[in-house]
């Protein structure tokens, strides 16, 4: 009987034996004595990339950003600049934009950048049969035709003022066509080929994205003090979920670079000398919505009641530690031109009385009961908790539905929405037509807004010919919105980003900080 | 004994068919759609569409179940809808992670419980079971999270003794294994106590006592054997909680194990992968089930099968 | 194989020592204790009212974030709320998810159980088989994705943790019956002519309380636990209810600069869950006569 139980002993011990040298081999690949001191930038992420592939996702890790380089690129004053196109023109009818490649670019394979490559990665993006999720975006673009190895047209559908913006977005980083095609199913999850300043090198899924410095890299854009190859030899992307973690970790100095830092931790980190904040205007806009073709939302004076009901001051100053702005408008200032500057003044300022004395008006003053969605998220969470003290001070009553954000898009495609928050995060106007336009009822357009005017308003500002007809009518379209009240802006938050004083040479950069551009590592 | 083995392992042919069903169902019949997740809000109809028929998500529910157990049955778990990669790759990926967690875990926890179990018993109320019993106390009435985070803050943070995050070294597996250990050892080790002082009350252990039998032998030799038995049979079970624990454990260590990885595909609809984690992880639960039998049969020598 | 264990399985004579129960079960100090603070926590769910010294979603943003002091005995979160005065409404919901469910899941598994015992044959491999799956199946993982489906609300968090123990008691309650049905006095009873119904409800279930009791005792605070940790993964009841695993949850993301927010109700739950676990353990050793030597 003993030698049963020395039996059962060495079977134990056969799984110990058996998971020690997985984990002893696991430990071996972690760093080697011998190599020289690489200069190594670890940045800390929420969530991993799910594809490395542009044209299939919508969740754009930073990696991708790094990886491709754009026809077109964004300076530090968000103006559109010289990417990979050297120069463009546009045709008289602005249906024809003929874009100039610059000279010498290579992909991370040696093969060299071609006009086709573009078409390639324009046509996929568009083509039904890819169902390539930013196919709406290029929805403007019939064709691209290839006229010599360097010169392309684009032609449209209609005049699209706007094109710029859409290709210097992520989506539209240029893949090789070749090894695009040559990997079919591996591609973006092996291996991944663009012309940009850093180069794919190893991905291990929910945990980090290595990036390793292009060393041919002389095509960076002309505004950038460092044009050439990078300074930092390699970029780790470490996926870190919970946040207390992150910011643990940034202190122990293991990772250099927090963006998006919580409000709640500005102040703390901002004390500690090992770290600079970083505040930047971002272009996101958080709201409260409505269901605006249901009772008692359909009736203006109720949802200027709302309006006026909001504290925002009180949720930037505390929720937000005043790390972000109050909003008017129906856009974040920090599109400039785009943005109407009359949206202080036209909007609704915090009045309580004004508001019940509204709500008396419509028909409402024994109050409202209404529900309140929005995601299951730590930020909306207490935004929700917040907004319905302070809806409560007007006599409406709230009761607050969290969804994860799966099931929080089914719900407003389906329409069951009363009050709920958003938050978008776009850098152009045309965010507007997304939202409101009758035309993308019931979903995105989700505040339920059906409205000839509107439509109207934004088809003459996005079919403008030039951009600052187009910055123009967007102007009205702005300014008719906050009369209707179709939406309660809230506020814009800043863009926090933490940097370890390791980092030389730090350049702000109201997208995406841009590594190449002469940062550099000291080691301490 | 063989036969015995092959009549459980055919056992779990229902167990994972009635499984994937239930999985598939809760998933499928809730609310929410994975293409909501890949696109982004700006999309139109049509491409919604495309993308939805591209992921077969348009067919009936019952064919798309019987396209799924089919290829499963040719031991293809699909391909994940958001990563675009096969399931089984993703899942093997970061499978060894949770099983590491869990089987040092559990070997921490028996090498704690069980001699912490027998020293209370046979101690009875003496300061040593007072002690041991009121470890375990602390150790039950814990959320797993909770002490998780309390180590975390502490050896990680404040003294900085072991990593933060992450699963590359071993030093990385020492909190979460501590953590899980901890309190499942408190767990084990009140089972283990109740099991031996069942076992001590017992005629041939008085028996051997009264013959003269030296306590430590007593014990050792006669009472041991059976009083682990029922532990042993509650292996299996103590399996299954670590690994349904493991999303959590994940969470606080920021560990890319399967935990985790199933919540996260919950949450984002990507149905493949939370039938594929699944599956592995009923597998796994069912096979520390049989080898908890194993064992049992290879210590209690009255099992013939 | 026969290998069920039950660790109460002998309980069953206990009828006749009645008498002897109460004041054994009160002799043992932590017993006392434990019954105490147990009252306490109910006395603080019921009149929360008057002992929370502000309404639990009372927000005051200045004031957010403050460590305990004398004004707030637990401090403040992150929305200015008193966590003392949510800690105590709290109680509300963790007494109700830990009762409610572990009265669902003891009904549902004692009649499953007593089914399964007294008729055997089919119905037994039924119920066994599926108490076997939910056994070997991760039931808490599957309880993540019911809530993540449903979506959360106290209601559908009490059915979910109901879902996760009921296969412990319909395995107690089964292995009970199986060996009582047998006994003289339900041969008596099927000889006077009555019907299984009354048989499994006046004679056979009487028997298997005591077990049931202890094991119900030492479930509840499982369930207070299960509610916190599905908190924990932002599974928990909607704001602004304040169940402690929600106030937990939500002082995660401070707990660097304000750690109490996570720590205070924390370490209350833990307080009675300890209290229940001690009550149950000195239930146990009451109603068990072979302990008495």
């Amino acid at each position: 009987m003993e030698r049963k139980v020395g039996r059962s002993l060495g079977l134990l011990l056969v799984v110990l034996l058996t998971v020690t040298s997985f984990l002893t081999g696991c430990g071996q690949s972690s760093g080697d004595p011998d190599e020289p001191a690489v200069k190594e930038l670890v940045i800390a992420f929420d969530r991993d990339a799910e594809i490395l592939d542009t044209i299939k996702t919508s969740w754009f890790s930073d990696g991708l950003i790094y990886i491709h380089d754009r026809l077109i690129s964004r300076d530090y004053e968000f103006n559109y600049r010289p990417g990979l196109a050297e120069s463009w023109e546009t045709s008289e009818d602005g249906l024809v934009w003929t874009f100039k490649l610059k000279e010498g670019v290579k992909f991370h394979d040696g093969t060299p950048l071609k006009a086709s490559d573009v078409k390639f990665t324009i046509e996929s993006i568009i083509d039904p049969e890819v169902a390539s999720p930013s196919a709406s975006d290029l929805a403007a673009i019939e064709k691209v035709v290839v006229k010599d190895d360097l010169t392309f047209d684009i032609v449209l559908k209609h005049p699209f003022p706007n094109l710029l913006f859409i290709l210097s977005n992520t989506a539209c980083g240029i893949v090789s066509e070749e090894a695009y095609k040559k990997y079919g199913d591996e591609y973006g999850v092996k291996y991944v080929v663009g012309t940009g300043p850093y180069v794919f090198k190893e991905w291990i899924k929910g945990d980090k994205l290595v990036l390793e410095k292009n060393p041919d890299y002389n095509w960076g854009p002309d505004w950038m003090e460092n044009n050439g190859k990078p300074i930092i030899d390699r970029i780790v992307m470490r996926v870190i979920p919970e946040e207390s973690t992150r910011r643990m970790e940034l202190e122990a100095g293991n990772v250099h670079i927090l963006r998006n830092v919580p409000a709640s931790f500005v102040e703390e980190l901002a004390g500690n000398e090992d770290i600079e904040m970083i505040r930047g205007d971002a272009t996101k806009l958080c709201y409260l919505a409505y269901a605006c073709d249901k009772e008692p939302f359909t009736d203006v004076r109720v949802r200027r009641a709302i309006n006026h009901a909001i504290n925002k001051d009180e949720i930037v100053n505390y929720l937000l530690r005043g790390v972000g702005q109050p909003a008017y408008g129906y856009l974040p200032p920090a599109l400039k031109s785009e943005y109407y500057d009359g949206s202080k003044t036209d909007s609704y300022g915090y009045d309580v009385e004004k508001a019940k004395a509204l709500l008396k008006e419509a028909g409402y003053e024994n109050g409202l009961q209404l529900t309140l969605s929005a995601e299951n998220t730590s930020e909306f969470k207490k935004l929700a908790e917040v907004l319905q003290s302070q809806l409560k001070e007007v006599g409406i009553e709230t009761t607050i539905q969290l969804y994860d954000s799966s099931s929080y898009t089914d719900m407003l495609k389906e329409g069951k929405q009363e009050l709920f928050i958003r938050l978008y995060s776009w850098p152009n106007a045309d965010i507007l037509d997304y939202f409101l336009l009758s035309s993308q009822f019931p979903y995105p357009n989700h505040s339920r807004w059906l409205d000839e005017k509107t439509d109207e308003l934004i088809k003459k500002a996005a079919g403008s010919a030039t951009w600052e007809e187009r910055a123009a009518g967007y102007h009205e379209v702005q300014k008719y919105l906050i009369e209707q009240a179709v939406w309660a802006p809230i506020y814009i938050p800043d863009s926090v980003l933490a940097v370890r004083k390791e980092v030389k040479n730090f350049k702000f950069h109201p997208w995406i900080p841009q590594y190449n551009d002469g940062f550099d590592l000291g080691v301490e | 004994m063989l036969r015995y083995l092959i009549k459980k392992l055919l056992f779990m042919i229902p167990i994972i068919i009635g499984s994937t069903i239930i999985i598939f169902l809760i998933l499928h019949l809730s609310p929410g759609d994975p293409v909501n997740m890949i696109v982004g809000p700006n999309v139109t109809p049509e491409v919604y569409e495309n993308i939805s028929r591209s992921l077969g998500l348009d067919k009936p529910l019952t064919t798309q179940y019987f396209i799924f157990l089919g290829k499963l049955l040719r031991g293809d778990l699909g391909q994940s809808i958001l990563q675009k990669r096969p399931v089984l790759d993703i899942v093997l990926e970061r499978f060894p992670r949770t099983l590491t967690i869990g089987v040092f875990s559990l070997l921490l926890s028996f090498s704690i419980a069980i001699p912490m179990g027998i020293i209370a018993a046979v101690k009875r109320k003496t300061a040593a079971d007072y002690m041991s019993m009121s470890f375990s106390l602390v150790g039950i009435s814990m959320p797993t999270f909770w002490f998780g985070l309390l180590l975390l803050y502490f050896f990680a943070y404040k003294f900085r003794i072991f990593p933060l995050s992450g699963y590359e070294t071993w030093k990385h597996y020492v909190l979460p294994v501590i953590t899980v250990g901890l309190t499942d050892a408190a767990v084990t080790a009140r089972m283990m106590r109740s099991s031996m002082l069942e076992v001590i009350r017992q005629d041939y252990i008085r028996t051997a006592r009264a013959k003269g039998v030296k306590e430590i032998i007593v014990i050792t030799k006669h009472a041991l054997k059976n009083a682990v038995l029922p532990v042993i049979t509650l292996l299996g079970m103590r399996i299954g909680w670590i690994f349904a624990g493991s999303a959590v454990i994940e969470t606080v260590f920021s560990i890319p194990g399967i935990g985790r990885l199933m919540v996260d595909a919950i949450f984002s609809r990507d149905y493949p992968i939370v039938q594929g984690s699944m599956l592995i992880l009923v597998i796994s639960i069912t096979l520390g089930n049989m080898l908890a039998d194993i064992l049992y049969a290879l210590v209690d020598p009255r099992i013939k099968y | 194989m026969k290998k069920e264990y039950q660790e109460h399985a002998d309980l069953i004579k206990v009828a006749d020592k009645r008498v002897n129960f109460w004041s054994k079960l009160f002799s043992s100090k932590p017993a006392v204790l434990a019954a105490v603070l147990i009252v306490l926590f109910i006395c603080s769910a019921l009149f929360a009212a008057f002992i929370a010294p502000y309404p639990y979603d009372k927000q005051n943003l200045p004031e957010m974030m403050q460590a305990p002091s004398k004004k707030h005995l637990f401090g403040t979160d992150e929305l200015g709320r008193d966590i003392f005065s949510r800690v105590v409404y709290g109680t509300r919901i963790s007494l109700m998810v830990g009762f409610l469910s572990v009265l669902i899941s003891t009904s549902v598994g004692t009649v499953l159980g007593a089914l399964a015992g007294y008729y055997g044959g089919v119905v037994d491999q039924l119920v066994t088989g599926f108490t076997d799956i939910v056994y070997s199946f991760p039931v808490s993982l599957l309880a993540i994705a019911v809530v993540a489906a449903l979506g959360s609300s106290l209601f559908n968090l009490i059915i979910v943790i109901s879902m996760v123990s009921w296969a412990g008691y319909a395995r107690l309650v089964r292995g009970q019956v199986f060996s009582l049905k047998e006994w003289d006095f339900v041969e008596a009873a099927r000889a006077l002519g009555a019907s299984n119904l009354r048989i499994i409800v006046k004679h056979i279930l009487p028997n298997t309380v005591a077990p049931i009791i202890v094991m119900a005792t030492l479930e509840i605070p499982k369930a207070i636990i299960i509610e916190s940790t599905l908190s924990f993964l932002g599974l928990g009841v909607p704001p602004p209810t304040p169940s402690w695993g929600a106030i937990m949850n939500a002082g995660r993301a401070f707990i660097l600069d304000a750690p109490w927010i996570t720590m205070a109700p924390g370490l209350v739950m833990m307080v009675l869950v300890l209290a229940f676990n001690l009550f149950g353990d000195a239930l146990r050793d009451a109603l068990d006569p072979r302990l008495n030597d």
